[in-house]
Formats: structure tokens, C-alpha cells, sequence
């Protein structure tokens, strides 16, 4: 074999390696597990809220009435694959009942009860609500359906949910079974994987628009984000005194959300990467009045913690509150998972 | 939790750290559903991202409109532009009730603070006032562009006709535009007087205006200022070919 096609089979061989072991190493459930959890609580807590003005939103005479919103999601050619079981909706007592079952889904969803079948449901009626509501929506929402989405491919009821604790009581008492144990599965692995590639995207083209902006390039974008008015939470126009650190905390937030999608996989910079995150999406949720936009991009980016870390700050947290049964047990080891590692094997 | 998961648990089955053993035609079936989906999950915003005042990429387009079906049922199509191009102005929404029956008429705008809690049912409020500004279409189209001279050559004669197809998209897609605008428009202002039992209602589109940093140190102008409110035209500027 010459020596330029040994070079091609031997990176072609590592590329299938590495994606072999990216996309089908199982993982243990403890990050999708804390996803459900978080990510269920929201989709509780934002359908909590429609209920405060549901027929204003939903029903027949809604702010955007059924025959509008269809029309909203129709494209040129007059396509609408916006489907959703709220369209057809015109009665109040109706709406009120499946509304309320759907509240049930989601708290089912949090606790991790049925999880398979819940997981589904919920993921069904994300969709129906976002597509029906069209002309309310903004990032939460992306968000909410997007964590729906691959809650439901994943074992996400695999841990910290009522499913693990009746199965784990059915057990015969012989066995030495924990509630802290539980197996990789590949689709967990699938899910999580997905969700971490979906975050990419959406902070690399996040950075793609804002580098179309002049105000992103100039400094003064975040002035003019803290300037508005009608977002504003935490008055921060103080910092017009300090013109510089507005600048740098511009540059610096369009560089890390451009750049999130390569600073994400390598152990050195996930840890920065995830911090940034954090202050970031924190601010938004204090300074511009969106806790629960700034919160759930926080929830997304759980993707990236590795499950062990994720297992041992919850056990750590929960400690002082409760004895965990099983605590002495070895829980088995959870392999971290990194692109750059694969990458480098 | 499934049986076999338990069981693996009662086995005391460590975790695997090496890929699964499952077949290969499996692990093929996988791949190339995983690499449409991200494929998918990409199109609408790159798409989004390929757009100029010139037109779009003809290439990305037609990738995205292949993924439409799946990424408009899966709720996937959006352009994740948070705060871009630029941070600009935010949009409200004036309105003026009026009574056939002598009571005085209201007026009100949306979003309201104090009037929506929580936060979150406000930004409904707010994405509603934005969702009917930037849906706004101009009530009239750009007039047909002329023909070339009798004496024009083969060439501008081709160019013409390539024009005139723009020009006819175009249109479409204006009409498109301005139907879905009035519908918006007229399910708000239905939804208003049923609520309020009124009999005529007014809608104003109002702009408000982020203060310039040098106005706000060197004026004190406050970002309430009575000017940094517009209200917005209901017929500038035409729609037109881009």
C-alpha cells in the first residue's frame, strides 16, 4: 500500500473509531436523569403560566385565533406541517381538560413516573402548544421542545425517579440492590449526545448573527440589550460610566457563544466553557427579566457534565438532607465521555 | 426501568466504557438517521444565516425546504438569532376601545408590566406586540418593472424576463405576507372587543427606541423619554422586489 493511501485508511478507520465510540458507547442516566428533572419542571412551570390566560390564548376567541395562527405557519406555497390537536379545540370545558391532563404529564414527566410513555406524551404536547401558539413564543420554548425531544428518545427515567424506586422495590429482598445503581444504555447515550450537538448549533449560529451586527463588532451591544426597556429587570445603565467593560463584556460574550461549539468538547475548556454559560444565561435571566429563558439554557447545557459528576454533586448535595440508602455500595464507573478524548484515541 | 436493566443491575454489570457490540447494519441504520437529523436541526438556521437584502443561498434553500416537513412538525425550523444582528428596538402595541353605548371609551397598550404577572405571561404579552410588528407587510406592492425598449437586445430581453420572475415570487410572497399580517391584526382586534364587549377598536404599532449611550451620559435623557416612542405607519414604505 503506498504511503498516501495507508495515510487516508488509517484516518479514515479513525474517523469510524471515533464515531463509533462518540455515538455508541452506552451511558449511565444521571445528566438525562437531572435533565428530566430540571427541564420537566420547566415545561411544568411554563404551561403552569397559559393556565393564567388560557382561553385568551388558547380558546376560540384567543389573542390568535386557530384559522390565524394555521395561517401564521403556512409558508408561501401554503404548506403547514405545524400540526397540533389545539387547532380544533373550540371548547372551554375541553380545552380546561386536556390543559389540566397535560399539567399531570409534566409533573409525571419531573418525577419520573411511566417515564417511557410520559416522556412521549410530553414531548406531543410541547409541540401541539409551541405550534398553536405561534406569535407568543420565543427562546424558552425552542428550548422546551428541543430537551422534549430527546427526553423522550433517552432513559431518562433511569435514575432519581419514581420508576427506578418501584422497580427497585420489586426486587427480592436477596439481592443486594441499590437505588443508587443503574445500567448504560446506548439510547441515553444517543439522547444526551443530541442534545449536546443541538446546543452547539444553536449558540454557533447565535454567534453567526450577532457577527452580522455592527453593535456586536463596535462594543456596544450590550449597552443597547441593557438599554430596552421593555426587557429590562436589573437597571445595569450605570455601566455607561464604564464604556470599556461594556465593550469587553461584548466581545467576550459573542466569542464565547461563535467559538461554544469547538471550546465544548476539549476537558481543558469545557469547564471555562460551562462557567461562561452559566454567568451569562444567569444574567440574562437577572438583568433582562427572562429567569426562565436564562434557566433552561442552563438545563441544556447539563448535557455536557459527565454523568459521575453529575451522580456525585447530587449525592453531596442531598447527603445533609437524607441517609441514601445504599450509599456504601461502589457504584460502577461511568466512563467520561469527551470528543477530544475520542478524538485522540 | 426495564426488566433486562434490572436484571443487569442483580448481575452487578459494571458500566461499559467500550462501544456496543450491536450489528452493524444496526449501527449504520443509526448513523444515517443521526446524520439527517443534524442535518435538519442545521438547514433552518443556516438558511436563516444565508439571507441577504440580495436574496438567499439558492443551495441552503433548497436543503432546508427538503427538512421542512420534519423540522416544522418537530418544531426545529428557527433561526436562534437572540439579540442579533443588533439589539434593537422593542415593539408595542396601542389600542383604543370605543362603546355604541356611551360609556367612554379605554384605551390600553400590551405588553404591561403591571398588569401581566408573572414575568413569563408579560413576555407573552411582549412576543405578541413583537410577532405583529415584524409580520408587518406594506398594504401596497411595487409597481411592475418596465419593459425594455423595442430595441433592446436579446440579452436585456433575457434579463427582463429573469426580473419579471423575481418580481412575480416576489409578489407572492408579499401577498403571503401582508394576508398573514391582516389576519394577525384582525384576530387581535376581535379578540380585544370580545373581551371588552366593544364596538370598535384602534390599533397603533408603537416603537420604542434604546437610548445612544451619549445621550444617556451627556443629556440624562431617561430610556422612558416621551420621543424615543414613534407610533409606526400602517403603508411606508411599499413592498418591492429586494
Amino acid at each position: 500500500m503506498s504511503p498516501l493511501l495507508k495515510a487516508v485508511s488509517d484516518w479514515a478507520h479513525g474517523v469510524l473509531r471515533g464515531w463509533n465510540r462518540f455515538w455508541f458507547t452506552p451511558s449511565m442516566p444521571h445528566t438525562l436523569a437531572l435533565v428530566r428533572i430540571c427541564g420537566g419542571a420547566m415545561l411544568l412551570y411554563t404551561h403552569v403560566v397559559w393556565s393564567l390566560n388560557l382561553n385568551a390564548f388558547l380558546g376560540r376567541e384567543s389573542w390568535l385565533n386557530a384559522n390565524t395562527v394555521a395561517l401564521l405557519n403556512q409558508d408561501a406555497q401554503g404548506r403547514n406541517y405545524a400540526w397540533s390537536y389545539l387547532y380544533y379545540i373550540d371548547s372551554p370545558a375541553l380545552l380546561w381538560a386536556l390543559h389540566i391532563g397535560a399539567l399531570i404529564v409534566f409533573a409525571m414527566l419531573t418525577v419520573g413516573l411511566f417515564t417511557r410513555i410520559t416522556s412521549i406524551l410530553a414531548w406531543a404536547i410541547t409541540i401541539a402548544y409551541c405550534n398553536r401558539l405561534t406569535g407568543t413564543l420565543f427562546g424558552l420554548d425552542q428550548m422546551n421542545a428541543f430537551i422534549a425531544t430527546y427526553l423522550m428518545l433517552g432513559d431518562s427515567g433511569g435514575v432519581w425517579s419514581l420508576d427506578h424506586w418501584l422497580a427497585s422495590r420489586r426486587l427480592p429482598l436477596t439481592t443486594h440492590h441499590s437505588p443508587l445503581t443503574c445500567s448504560p444504555t446506548l439510547r441515553t447515550n444517543l439522547a444526551i449526545r443530541l442534545l449536546q450537538i443541538h446546543m452547539c448549533v444553536i449558540y454557533l449560529f447565535g454567534g453567526i448573527a450577532k457577527m452580522r451586527g455592527d453593535t456586536w463588532w463596535d462594543g456596544t451591544a450590550l449597552w443597547y440589550a441593557f438599554a430596552q426597556l421593555e426587557y429590562q429587570s436589573l437597571d445595569m445603565t450605570w455601566l455607561v460610566h464604564y464604556r470599556w467593560l461594556l465593550a469587553l463584556l461584548t466581545h467576550v460574550t459573542v466569542f464565547w457563544e461563535t467559538f461554544y461549539c469547538f471550546l465544548i468538547w476539549p476537558k481543558l475548556t469545557r469547564p471555562l466553557c460551562l462557567a461562561m454559560a452559566v454567568g451569562v444565561h444567569v444574567g440574562i435571566a437577572v438583568c433582562l427579566g427572562m429567569k426562565t429563558f436564562g434557566l433552561v439554557m442552563i438545563i441544556g447545557n447539563l448535557a455536557f457534565v459527565y454523568p459521575e459528576t453529575v451522580r456525585d454533586v447530587v449525592a453531596w448535595i442531598v447527603r445533609p438532607f437524607m441517609r441514601v440508602p445504599g450509599e456504601k455500595v461502589a457504584a460502577p464507573p461511568i466512563k467520561r465521555q469527551s470528543l477530544a478524548v475520542a478524538a485522540t484515541r | 426501568m426495564s426488566k433486562r436493566d434490572a436484571a443487569s443491575e442483580q448481575t452487578g454489570q459494571a458500566a461499559n466504557n467500550e462501544p456496543t457490540t450491536q450489528p452493524t447494519w444496526s449501527k449504520l441504520l443509526i448513523s444515517a438517521l443521526l446524520v439527517m437529523h443534524v442535518a435538519a436541526v442545521v438547514s433552518p438556521p443556516l438558511a436563516f444565516a444565508c439571507r441577504s437584502r440580495g436574496g438567499e443561498s439558492a443551495a441552503i434553500r433548497a436543503v432546508a425546504r427538503f427538512f421542512q416537513p420534519y423540522t416544522g412538525a418537530f418544531f426545529f425550523d428557527h433561526g436562534y438569532a437572540f439579540f442579533a444582528p443588533d439589539p434593537g428596538p422593542n415593539h408595542l402595541v396601542d389600542y383604543k376601545l370605543e362603546f355604541n353605548d356611551g360609556r367612554s371609551p379605554i384605551k390600553g397598550r400590551f405588553p404591561d408590566l403591571a398588569a401581566e404577572r408573572p414575568r413569563l405571561l408579560y413576555h407573552r404579552y411582549f412576543m405578541l406586540s413583537e410577532a405583529l410588528n415584524n409580520r408587518f407587510a406594506p398594504p401596497q406592492f411595487a409597481p411592475e418593472p418596465s419593459p425594455p425598449a423595442l430595441t433592446a437586445s436579446a440579452g436585456e430581453r433575457e434579463r427582463f424576463a429573469k426580473i419579471k420572475t423575481d418580481y412575480e415570487a416576489e409578489k407572492k410572497r408579499w401577498q403571503q405576507a401582508r394576508r398573514q399580517y391582516e389576519a394577525m391584526r384582525k384576530s387581535i382586534e376581535e379578540h380585544l372587543k370580545y373581551s371588552y364587549g366593544a364596538d370598535r377598536v384602534t390599533l397603533n404599532r408603537i416603537e420604542h427606541l434604546p437610548a445612544d449611550p451619549e445621550d444617556v451620559v451627556y443629556e440624562r435623557k431617561a430610556l422612558s423619554a416621551a420621543e424615543s416612542y414613534r407610533e409606526m405607519p400602517e403603508t411606508m414604505p411599499l413592498g418591492g422586489p429586494r
